[in-house]
């Protein structure tokens, strides 16, 4: 019989102080070697043009800087792009960072061809094709907001602003959990931090929500951070155990109440379909249409 | 050389424009899954040797 993988050491395995065996959502970095690769080039550009000159240095340097800025740039644009596409309602990207980094590429590559003397038209040239490459690699940013047919517009922009918040708080936990060097506390609050997604989905799909959870998705979840944050602060520096039971405990309490409500509002999505439905059947008897 | 730099400029504006019209392609619906398609895979791979050579003096003027 097929087993779950896991063994003492392993972030999910199995431990003297209690065993999850729900699954852990797996999370794939939206970035990857792809963006990563791009950074390469710059420091070979960097690296190479010593020796050649001070206006060939110069020139290399810019071009190593430009191709850098134009890398981390489309990285934190793939990162913003996957969190757009991850959720029901979102705003576009403030800053068009991938556009952005395609024009920088485009740049650097001008100041790099210019450093190994290749004239201004012909690395003008290679430049154009850079960018037109770096644009039909990564594509465009998300250029418009995403919203749900048939909700007012206004609500899901307080939904959008009060997800970001909850979003904002996620990271910041996971940041200070990190600090704590303890891979099956980073999956447990990675778990955790499971069900708070579920309920932003849910919020999302039906903004009527976000009254009845608005003290879920600010402050009990910026309570969660502020433990977090001390927690890992104690724990990092002296592992306490008693800590680590309390902080634990604290998590699965939480993550039992996030999971309730999230059951609750969509238990009352439910009885608004019903509702609907009913307030349908009854008018359309009214109308003398019969429904088997 | 005028006519030179005008075909020169003519073809970067060509390649500038059908790269824009596949990034709009490519953020469609295939983009979501954060996968690159064929197109993708070999713009990314020529854009990166295109940096290398560049970078290291493989790509000159001639």
């Amino acid at each position: 019989m097929a087993q779950r993988y896991g063994g003492t050491y392993s972030p999910t395995g199995k431990s003297a102080d209690g065993y999850d065996a729900r699954p852990l959502k797996a999370t794939v970095s939206p970035t990857g070697a792809r963006s990563n690769l791009l950074f390469v080039p710059g420091a070979l550009l960097a690296f190479l043009s010593f020796g050649s000159g001070p206006e060939a240095l110069a020139l290399g340097l810019g071009g190593a800087a430009t191709w850098t800025l134009g890398a981390w740039l489309t990285r934190e644009g793939l990162k913003a792009e996957a969190a757009y596409h991850e959720r029901k309602v979102a705003r576009r990207p403030a800053l068009p960072r991938k556009i952005l980094g395609s024009l920088l590429i485009g740049g650097g590559t001008v100041l790099a061809g210019m450093s190994h003397d290749v004239g201004l038209t012909g690395s003008a040239l290679y430049g154009v094709i850079a960018a037109a490459l770096h644009l039909t690699a990564f594509g465009l940013d998300p250029l418009r907001n995403k919203s749900l047919e048939g909700v007012d517009e206004f609500q899901q922009d307080r939904v959008a602003r009060v997800v970001d918040e909850a979003e904002a708080h996620l990271t910041a936990m996971m940041g200070a959990i990190r600090r704590a060097q303890d891979p099956r506390l980073e999956a447990r609050v990675e778990r955790f931090q499971q069900s708070v997604r579920e309920m932003l989905r849910t919020v999302e799909e039906d903004p009527r929500d976000l009254t009845a959870s608005r003290r879920f998705l600010g402050v009990y979840l910026m309570g969660a951070r502020d433990a977090t944050i001390k927690f890992a602060d104690i724990y990092a520096r002296d592992r306490d155990v008693g800590a680590k039971s309390d902080y634990l405990m604290l998590l699965t309490d939480l993550e039992e109440n996030y999971v309730a409500k999230t059951r609750k509002l969509l238990e009352d999505s439910n009885t608004d379909l019903t509702v609907e439905i009913d307030v349908l059947r009854d008018r359309l008897q009214r109308e003398g249409v019969r429904l088997d | 050389m005028i006519r030179f730099v005008t075909l020169l400029l003519l073809a970067a504006v060509i390649v500038a424009v059908g790269a824009l019209a596949v990034a709009v392609w490519a953020s469609g619906d295939s983009a979501r899954s954060g996968k690159l398609n064929g197109v993708q895979k070999v713009a990314y791979v020529c854009l990166f040797f295109l940096m290398s050579g560049i970078a290291v003096g493989w790509l000159g003027a001639d």
